[in-house]
C-alpha cells in the first residue's frame, strides 16, 4: 500500500515535469521569428527592396493602371478586338465610370498595399540597429515610394485616407478614424510634400550611389516628384524652383534619340530620373504584354492603342510620332516585320519589347524593360509651364526648345500656354500623364469632345471610390460627387 | 543442467499422469450447437473453445470446476463430468452489455450517457472499399459520409454538421491509442470495431482535436485458446454506375452550327463519332487477400495480419495497391501489469490520372478521332472548306484530347506508413489503475510526375514535328521530371489514473490524466529536372549534351512545417447508482502552441446524466419495455485548428538594381496578424433516449442535438493598407441542430431462420448564425467553375455550403437566359443579385439494412439515401464555345415558336452561374447487396468456408442528371471548393464481387 502511494507520487511528479508548459513555445520551422528578424541588420535593405517590388505587380502597373490613365484619355483607344472588353476597358474608353469597375479597385488596392508595405518597412527599419546614414537613406527611399503612391491616389480619387503608421486591425475606432476617413485633397498633397521633403533631405544624388544601387530613389527623383506635385497644386514658384534645382544639378540630360528613351538601351541613362526596374529575373507583370500587337503573330493582348487624334496631332517632322506609335504594317526598329494580319492599325511603340534585340524572360507575360516614371524631359516641361505661370517667358521658351530640338522641330520664339501643353502631350504621349494633365489644365472637356467623348465637369475630374471599399468601410468612405 | 531436464521431464510425466480428458457439448435453448464457447478449468487454468458442432475436449478431472462462457449468454459454473451436455441461456442483455469505447476508458452501452455509435468487423468487411470508413455510410445516424471511388481516395466525413471552415474538418481518429487524421492505411480486415463519438460531452475528454467528432478504431486481438487462422479474399469488377448521354457527331454539328448561326460550318455528315468517355475508361478491378493468425494463452495473446489490396480504376491507367502488415500482442506480465503493443505497416502505391479528363471527355467534340491515320492525336481543328475535322485547320475549342491527356500524364506516389502504440496498464491497488499509452506515426512518401512537354505540344499540333518544336519554343524543355519526397512524424502520449470505488449502491469512477501530442511535423523536398532520358529506368542518369541554365530556386524546394504541440490535463468523474442514475462530468485544461502566449490555454468542461427508467419500479416489470434510458448532456470543446504559428510572417520577394542589374531579395509583411487569435469553441446540448422493447427484439436510439461553434476562425480582409492579404480572426458562429433516430429489430423464426431489419434517419440544419467582423468578405469567388464564374458564398444567417447564383427568369427573344438583376432592387447584374439556391449538404440522411440467415445462407441489403440537397452541374456550366453538349440540351431549346423552352438557344457564350445549373441532389441507392453461403467443417480442419457475392451500388434512384450525386469535390472536400459541384469529378462506381472467407 505504502509503496503504491510512493509510486503514484513519483509518477505524477514525473509527468508534471515532463509536460512543462514552456514546451508550447515552439521554434517555428516555416518562418523567421520577429526577434531573429530584428537581430539581422541586413534585413533593413531587404525591407526597402520589398517595397520597391510592389511596383512589379499586375495590379500596380498592369492592365488597370493602363486603363484608367491612358485608355480614358484622348491619346489612346481601348484597342484589341471589338468583342474583347478587357473586363471594363470599353467602359473606361467611353468615360462610363462604374463604382464596381475592377480597374479602380485594383489601382486603389495596389497603391494602398504599397503604402502599407512602406509603413511596415519603416516600422521595422526603425527597430533595426544599423548605420544611421544608411538608415536615413532607406527611410528616404521608402518615403519617396509612399509619396509616389499617394500622388497616384490623389490624382485618381482626390483626397484619400492618410495612413502612415501601423494601426491595430482590432482597434475599430482607430481604423474608422484613420483608415476609413478620407482626408481632403490639400491634406493628401501635404502628406506627399512632407514625405518628399524628408526624402530630399535624406537621399543622395544619383552620382553618389554605387553602380550596384542604380535604380534606387535619388534626391533628384524626390525633387522632381515634388516639383510635379507642386505643379498639380499650381504652386508655380515652388515647382519652378525645384525643377530648376534638378536641371542645375547637372546629373541629367536628354538622350539624342527620342525613340531610345523607352527602349532597353535607354534604361537608367542620363534622361532617367526614376524608373521601375524590370529585368528578365524580375519583370513587371504584363505591362507590355497587355499592349503588344494582337493577331497573327500573336504577341500580346493589343490594348491601349494610340488614337487617330494623337497620330494626327503631331507636327510634320516630329520624330516623336514614329517613336511613340507602332504602325501596322511596318518594319520595326529591330527588323521585325509587323504584318497586316495584326488586328489593330497602331500600337504603343513605347511598350513594345523586342524579341530579337532586347532581353526577355521565359514567360512572355513578364515585361523586362524599365517603366519610366520620371524623366528629364518631364522636368524641363514642368519648368517651362511653371516659368510661364510666373511670367518668366524666356525660361519657358528655353526649356520648350530644349525638348523641340531633340524632336527635330524648329525653335519657338514666342510661346503660349497651349504650346507648352501640346509639347507636353507629344513628349509624354502614352506615358500615363495625359488624362491627369487634361484634368489639371482643364482642357478635358474640349479634348474629350474632340475625341468623341463627354467629360462631365464636376464628376469626371476624379474617378469613383471603388464600391467594395465603401462597403468594407461600412459607408464611412464617402463617394466622390455624382457617382 | 541435468537436474533441470529431469525436473522438466518429471513435470511433463506427472502432468500426463494426472491429465484426464473431459468432453462435452454446448447448445443453446433451441438445441443448436454453440461455437467458440470458452471452457476454462478454474483450478489449472487450462482452457479451450468449442468447435462448430459445439463440442469440446479439455484436460480436466471429473469434479473440477469448469467455467463455460460466451458473450451474451449467462455464464455457467459447473463441476466437470464426462460427456456433458450444457445448455446456455441467452441473457437478453446483449446490446446493453456490449462494451463501447469512451475517451480513456470503456463503458457498457447501457451505462453510456453520451451519443456513441459502434460498428463491428462484419459490418465493415461487408463493404469492399479501400477505406473502412466507407462502411459507416448509412449505418450511423448523424454521420454524413460522401464516398469517393477514385482509387486510393478517402471519403469525406462530417459528424453532426459542418462547424468549421478552415483547417481540418475531419474527426480525430484514435487507432488503438494512436491519434491520427485518418485510417493511416489500416486494412478493413484488421479492424474489430469502429466507435463514433458524436456529442460534446463524449468528445470533451479529447479536447481540441476532437471538436469535429472522434472515431475510435480498435484492431483485432488474439483470444486465448487454440490458434485461429482466417483467410479472406475477393475479386470484383467496377463500372460507372450512371452515364450521361452526350450528343453524337450529327447532333454536335447541329447544336454548334445553330450557335454559330451557320448551316454548314460543321458538316452534318462527319466520318467520326467518338465516345470519349468510353475511350478513357475501362472496367475497373479490385482484389483483396488477407490472412490472419491469432491466438494466445492466459498470459499472452497475439494477432498477426497480412493483407494485399489492389484496385484498377475505371479511368484508364489509374492503379492503387496497398500491402499491410499488422501485429498486436498483449502481455499479462503479472496480475497487476498488462502491456499491449501494436504496430501496423502499410505500403501504398498509387498512380493517379487527371480527373479533368472526365470533363474533357464530356466536352470534346465527337467528330474528332482519338488518333488520325498518321498516328497523331486528334485535335479540334475544322477544315472550313469541308466542315470536317482535319489535321490542319481552325481550332474550334480549347479542350484537350482526353486520351492524349491521360496517356501523357505520368505520375506515381508511394507511401510507407508505420504507426503503433505501446500501452501499459498497471493496477496500483485494488481500486486504482494507471494507464500509459504512447502512440506514434511515421510516414514517408515519395513520388514523381513526368511531363513530356514536347509530346504534349505535338499532341496539340498534329501537323508539326520535333524540329518545329525546337524552332518555335527554343527555351522550352523536351520534358520535365518532378520528384518529391516527404516525411511526416507525430506522436501522442497519454497517461491517466482510474480510481473506482463502490460505497454501498454508489459507484464512483474518477479519471485523472494528461496528454501530450506533437503533430504537423512534415518536411518536403521537391526536385525538378529538365530533359531527362525518356525511359524511366534511366531517369537518374544524365544523357544531355548541354546544360540549360535554369533559375536555381526552381530546381530544389525544401519546405517544413512548424509542429503543433498540445498539452492537456483532464479529469472525469462518473457516478452510478445501481445502474439507475448515471452521471459523468469532464474537465480539460488544454494548451496549444499555435496561438500567441496569452491565448494558448483554454479550459473546457462537460457534464451528462442518464436515468434508466426501466430500473424504476413502475417499469421494472413491464412486458413491453425491457430497457429505457433518457440521457442528456452539455459540453464545450475547444478547436485549435488555426494558423499553425500565429506570428508575423516575413515573406520574400525580389527586385533588381544596378547596372548591370542584379536580382536582390526583398522582404515584406504580407498580412497583419491578430495577436488575440485563440480557440474556437464548440458547445453542444444533447438529449437522447435508448430503449429495447418486445423481449429485447427491438432496440432504438433517439438523439436531439443543438450545437454551436463560436469564435470560429475565418479569413477576413482588413483594409489593404493594414494587410495586403487576408488574415485570420475569431469571428462568427455556426449553429447545427439535428435529430437522429436509429431502430433495429431482430428475431428468429424457428431454429434456422434469423433476420434483422434496421434503419436510421437523421436531419441536420446548419446556419452561419453570426459573423461579427466588418472585414469579412463572404468568401467571394468560392466554388469556382474555372470559367470566370463562381457559385458559393458564406453569408450570415444562411447555411454553409449554399450555392449563390443568379436566378434565371426565362429567355429573351434571342433565346438567351434572362437573369433577375432586381434582387438587390437596383438595375444591373451584380453579385448582390445572387440568390441562395440551396446547399450541397443534405438536410436528411438515411440508411436501412436488412439481413436474413437461413441455415447456411445469408443475405443482406443496405440502402442509403440523402435528401434536401442541391448540386451544381459544373461540367455543363463551364461550357466555352465549340464544345459538346448533353443530348437533353437539344431536346427542348428556345425557338421563337417555343418561347417557354427548358433550354436556351444554342450558344457559344460562357454561361453565367445561374439556377439553370442547380439540380436536386437527393438520391436513394442500394449500397450493398450480399448473398453468402457457409460450409461448416466441409473439409477437415476447415471450421468455416463462406462464399459470397456482393454488389455495391447496383442501383441508384435520383433526379440528378450527372454521373454521380455524391461529389466530394477537391481540396479534402473543402466546402468552399468544388464539393457538390460536378466538375472534374470521379463518377461513382458499381462493383460486383465474389469473395471467400475461410477460418481454421
Amino acid at each position: 500500500m505504502k509503496n503504491s502511494i510512493k509510486l503514484l507520487i513519483l509518477l505524477t511528479s514525473y509527468l508534471m515535469l515532463y509536460s512543462c508548459e514552456s514546451d508550447l513555445e515552439v521554434e517555428p520551422l516555416d518562418k523567421q521569428t520577429e526577434i531573429d528578424f530584428l537581430s539581422n541588420p541586413k534585413n533593413a535593405v531587404q525591407l526597402v527592396n520589398g517595397v520597391y517590388n510592389k511596383n512589379l505587380d499586375f495590379d500596380t502597373n498592369g492592365f488597370s493602371w493602363i486603363g484608367i490613365t491612358s485608355i480614358t484619355s484622348d491619346d489612346a483607344d481601348k484597342g484589341s478586338t471589338p468583342g474583347d472588353t478587357g473586363a471594363d476597358k470599353n467602359k473606361l474608353d467611353a468615360l462610363d465610370f462604374s463604382t464596381s469597375s475592377i480597374s479602380f479597385s485594383e489601382v486603389w488596392k495596389s497603391r494602398f498595399s504599397g503604402i502599407g508595405r512602406a509603413n511596415k518597412a519603416l516600422f521595422y527599419i526603425n527597430k533595426l540597429d544599423i548605420d544611421q546614414n544608411l538608415k536615413n537613406r532607406y527611410i528616404g527611399e521608402i518615403k519617396f515610394l509612399r509619396a509616389l503612391w499617394y500622388f497616384d491616389l490623389v490624382r485618381c480619387f482626390g483626397g484619400v485616407p492618410i495612413v502612415i503608421t501601423e494601426v491595430d486591425i482590432n482597434n475599430i475606432q482607430e481604423v474608422n478614424a484613420i483608415v476609413f476617413t478620407r482626408k481632403s485633397k490639400q491634406e493628401t498633397y501635404l502628406q506627399i510634400e512632407t514625405d518628399l521633403l524628408d526624402a530630399i533631405e535624406k537621399l543622395p544624388m544619383k552620382s553618389a550611389y554605387a553602380a550596384i544601387d542604380m535604380g534606387r530613389a535619388t534626391k533628384s527623383a524626390a525633387q522632381s516628384l515634388l516639383a510635379k506635385a507642386y505643379l498639380y497644386q499650381e504652386k508655380w514658384q515652388q515647382s519652378y524652383d525645384l525643377a530648376g534645382t534638378v536641371i542645375a544639378s547637372g546629373e541629367y540630360s536628354l538622350l539624342p534619340d527620342y525613340a531610345q528613351v523607352w527602349r532597353e538601351v535607354g534604361e537608367n541613362k542620363s534622361e532617367s530620373i526614376f524608373e521601375i526596374q524590370a529585368t528578365p529575373d524580375n519583370g513587371i507583370q504584363a505591362y507590355s504584354y497587355v499592349q503588344e500587337p494582337r493577331g497573327t503573330p500573336d504577341l500580346g493582348w493589343g490594348f491601349n492603342t494610340p488614337s487617330l487624334g494623337l497620330t494626327n496631332s503631331y507636327q510634320a517632322g516630329d520624330v516623336r510620332k514614329a517613336g511613340t506609335i507602332l504602325f501596322v504594317p511596318s518594319t520595326l526598329w529591330d527588323g521585325f516585320v509587323a504584318p497586316i494580319t495584326l488586328n489593330n492599325p497602331r500600337y504603343n511603340y513605347k511598350a513594345y519589347q523586342s524579341r530579337i534585340a532586347e532581353s526577355q524572360a521565359n514567360n512572355r507575360e513578364q515585361t523586362t524593360k524599365n517603366l519610366r516614371i520620371l524623366k528629364y524631359s518631364d522636368i524641363l516641361l514642368i519648368r517651362a509651364e511653371a516659368a510661364f505661370k510666373i511670367n518668366n517667358t524666356p525660361e519657358a521658351i528655353t526649356r520648350i526648345n530644349n525638348v523641340r530640338v531633340r524632336a527635330g522641330l524648329p525653335n519657338l520664339t514666342t510661346i503660349t500656354l497651349q504650346n507648352i501643353w501640346n509639347e507636353r502631350r507629344w513628349e509624354m504621349a502614352m506615358e500615363h500623364d495625359r488624362w491627369f494633365d487634361l484634368v489639371r489644365t482643364k482642357q478635358a472637356v474640349t479634348a474629350m469632345a474632340a475625341d468623341g467623348k463627354t467629360f462631365i465637369t464636376g464628376k469626371h475630374e476624379v474617378f469613383p471610390i471603388p464600391q467594395d471599399q465603401i462597403t468594407a468601410s461600412g459607408g464611412l468612405l464617402i463617394q466622390n460627387p455624382n457617382y | 543442467m541435468k537436474y533441470n531436464i529431469g525436473y522438466l521431464l518429471m513435470l511433463l510425466i506427472s502432468y500426463q499422469l494426472v491429465g484426464q480428458e473431459v468432453k462435452g457439448i454446448v447448445k443453446d435453448v433451441n438445441g443448436a450447437p454453440l461455437n467458440e464457447v470458452s471452457v476454462f478449468v478454474t483450478k489449472t487454468g487450462t482452457n479451450t473453445t468449442t468447435d462448430a458442432k459445439g463440442q469440446f475436449l479439455i484436460k480436466a478431472l471429473v469434479g473440477d470446476e469448469l467455467q463455460i462462457s460466451l458473450i451474451n449468454y449467462d455464464k455457467i459454473i459447473i463441476a466437470a463430468s464426462d460427456d456433458m451436455t450444457l445448455v446456455m441461456q441467452e441473457n437478453n442483455q446483449k446490446v446493453l452489455d456490449e462494451v463501447v469505447i469512451v475517451g480513456y476508458g470503456t463503458k457498457k452501452k447501457g451505462a453510456v450517457t453520451g451519443a456513441v455509435v459502434q460498428l463491428k468487423s462484419d459490418e465493415i468487411l461487408k463493404n469492399p472499399a479501400q477505406s473502412a470508413i466507407q462502411a459507416v455510410q448509412g449505418k450511423a445516424a448523424g454521420v454524413n459520409i460522401v464516398t469517393n471511388d477514385e482509387p486510393g481516395a478517402n471519403p469525406s466525413i462530417i459528424i453532426r454538421g459542418l462547424g468549421s471552415l478552415l483547417g481540418s474538418r475531419n474527426p480525430l481518429y484514435v487507432i488503438d491509442g494512436v491519434e491520427a487524421n485518418g485510417l493511416n492505411g489500416l486494412s478493413s480486415n484488421d479492424i474489430a470495431t469502429i466507435d463514433v463519438l458524436k456529442d460534446a460531452s463524449s468528445l470533451a475528454i479529447y479536447g481540441q482535436k476532437g471538436a469535429n467528432g472522434v472515431v475510435i478504431i480498435s484492431t483485432k486481438k488474439g483470444k486465448s485458446g487454440a490458434f485461429k487462422i482466417t483467410f479472406d479474399s475477393y475479386y470484383g469488377i467496377k463500372q460507372i454506375l450512371k452515364k450521361v448521354n452526350l450528343a453524337d457527331s450529327y447532333k454536335f454539328a447541329y447544336y454548334n452550327n445553330t450557335a454559330l448561326g451557320s448551316s454548314n460550318y460543321f458538316n452534318f455528315n462527319q466520318p467520326t463519332d467518338t465516345n470519349w468517355l468510353n475511350e478513357i475508361t475501362t472496367t475497373g478491378e479490385v482484389t483483396n487477400n488477407a490472412v490472419s493468425v491469432s491466438g494466445g494463452s492466459e498470459k499472452i495473446n497475439f494477432y498477426l495480419g497480412l493483407s494485399h489490396y489492389t484496385e484498377k480504376g475505371i479511368l484508364s491507367g489509374t492503379n492503387y495497391k496497398r500491402t499491410n502488415l499488422i501485429n498486436k500482442n498483449e502481455y499479462k506480465i503479472t496480475d497487476d501489469l498488462k502491456i499491449t503493443q501494436f504496430v501496423n505497416f502499410s505500403a501504398v502505391s498509387n498512380s493517379p490520372k487527371p480527373l479533368s479528363a472526365f470533363t474533357n471527355a464530356y466536352k470534346q467534340a465527337p467528330i474528332i478521332p482519338v488518333r488520325y491515320a498518321n498516328g497523331r492525336y486528334g485535335v479540334p481543328f475544322i477544315n472550313t472548306a469541308t466542315g470536317l475535322n482535319d489535321i490542319v485547320g481552325i481550332r474550334f475549342n480549347n479542350v484537350a484530347n482526353p486520351v492524349a491527356q491521360i496517356e501523357n500524364t505520368f505520375e506515381e506516389n508511394k507511401n510507407i506508413t508505420i504507426f503503433g502504440s505501446l500501452n501499459m496498464e498497471y493496477k496500483i491497488q485494488q481500486n486504482l489503475k494507471f494507464n500509459s499509452s504512447f502512440g506514434a506515426t511515421a510516414d514517408w512518401s515519395k513520388g514523381y510526375s513526368f511531363m513530356p512537354n514536347r509530346n504534349i505540344w505535338l499532341s496539340q499540333n498534329p501537323s508539326l514535328n520535333e524540329n518545329d518544336y525546337a524552332v518555335q519554343l527554343p527555351n522550352d524543355p523536351i520534358n520535365t521530371l518532378y520528384k518529391r519526397r516527404a516525411d511526416f512524424y507525430s506522436y501522442n502520449w497519454d497517461n491517466y489514473l482510474t480510481y473506482k470505488k463502490n460505497i454501498g449502491n454508489h459507484t464512483f469512477t474518477a479519471v485523472l490524466g494528461m496528454s501530450r501530442s506533437t503533430n504537423n511535423n512534415t518536411e518536403f523536398l521537391n526536385g525538378q529536372r529538365f530533359n531527362v532520358p525518356e525511359k524511366s529506368n534511366y531517369w537518374s542518369l544524365d544523357f544531355s549534351d548541354s546544360n540549360i541554365k535554369v533559375n536555381p530556386n526552381t530546381i530544389v524546394q525544401n519546405n517544413r512545417s512548424t509542429p503543433i504541440i498540445s498539452i492537456a490535463y483532464f479529469g472525469r468523474l462518473e457516478y452510478d447508482f445501481l445502474g439507475k442514475y448515471l452521471f459523468t462530468a469532464n474537465i480539460r485544461r488544454e494548451g496549444i502552441s499555435s496561438f500567441q502566449s496569452a491565448q494558448k490555454w483554454g479550459l473546457f468542461s462537460s457534464a451528462s446524466a442518464g436515468w434508466v427508467l426501466s430500473k424504476e419500479k413502475f417499469l421494472e416489470n413491464s412486458k413491453l419495455i425491457n430497457f429505457l434510458k433518457v440521457r442528456g448532456g452539455y459540453g464545450e470543446v475547444g478547436n485549435g485548428n488555426g494558423p499553425s504559428y500565429n506570428d508575423v510572417t516575413f515573406s520574400r520577394n525580389f527586385y533588381s538594381f544596378g547596372s548591370p542589374s542584379v536580382s536582390l531579395p526583398g522582404i515584406f509583411v504580407g498580412n497583419a496578424i491578430d495577436p488575440n487569435l485563440s480557440w474556437e469553441t464548440m458547445s453542444e446540448f444533447d438529449l437522447g433516449l435508448d430503449f429495447t422493447m418486445l423481449n429485447n427484439h427491438l432496440t432504438g436510439t433517439f438523439d436531439y442535438y443543438n450545437r454551436k461553434n463560436e469564435n470560429i476562425i475565418l479569413p477576413v480582409s482588413p483594409p489593404f493598407v493594414l494587410s495586403e492579404n487576408p488574415t485570420f480572426i475569431n469571428t462568427g458562429t455556426i449553429a447545427n441542430t439535428g435529430i437522429e433516430i436509429t431502430l433495429r429489430y431482430e428475431n428468429k423464426i424457428g431454429n434456422h431462420l434469423t433476420y434483422f431489419i434496421g434503419g436510421n434517419i437523421s436531419n441536420n440544419s446548419n446556419k452561419v448564425s453570426a459573423i461579427n467582423s466588418p472585414y469579412f468578405r463572404n468568401f467571394v469567388g468560392s466554388g469556382s467553375t474555372n470559367n470566370g464564374e463562381f457559385t458559393k458564398l458564406v453569408k450570415e444567417g444562411e447555411p454553409l455550403g449554399s450555392f449563390y447564383v443568379f436566378k434565371q427568369l426565362g429567355y429573351n427573344s434571342d433565346g438567351e437566359p434572362v437573369l433577375d438583376d432586381m434582387i438587390d432592387g437596383v438595375m444591373g447584374l451584380t453579385d448582390n443579385d445572387r440568390i441562395n439556391a440551396g446547399s450541397y449538404i443534405p438536410k436528411i440522411t438515411y440508411g436501412s439494412n436488412f439481413g436474413i440467415t437461413y441455415k447456411n445462407i445469408d443475405f443482406s441489403v443496405d440502402i442509403y439515401g440523402v435528401g434536401g440537397n442541391k448540386l451544381y452541374n459544373g461540367k455543363k456550366a463551364q461550357r466555352f464555345g465549340g464544345e459538346n453538349v448533353e443530348v437533353t440540351v437539344l431536346d427542348n431549346f428556345y425557338t421563337p415558336s417555343n418561347p417557354n423552352a427548358i433550354n436556351p438557344k444554342p450558344s457559344n457564350n460562357v454561361p453565367r452561374a445561374s439556377t439553370y445549373f442547380i439540380e436536386d441532389g437527393s438520391f436513394l441507392r442500394i449500397n450493398n447487396l450480399t448473398v453468402g453461403y457457409t460450409l461448416t467443417n466441409f473439409i477437415k480442419n476447415f471450421k468455416n468456408i463462406r462464399f459470397y457475392f456482393t454488389a455495391t451500388n447496383p442501383f441508384i434512384f435520383t433526379n440528378f442528371s450527372g454521373y454521380s450525386p455524391e461529389i466530394v469535390g477537391n481540396d479534402n472536400a473543402n466546402p468552399l471548393g468544388r464539393a457538390g459541384i460536378e466538375l472534374d469529378a470521379y463518377p461513382t462506381n458499381k462493383t460486383f464481387l465474389f469473395g471467400l472467407n475461410i477460418s481454421l
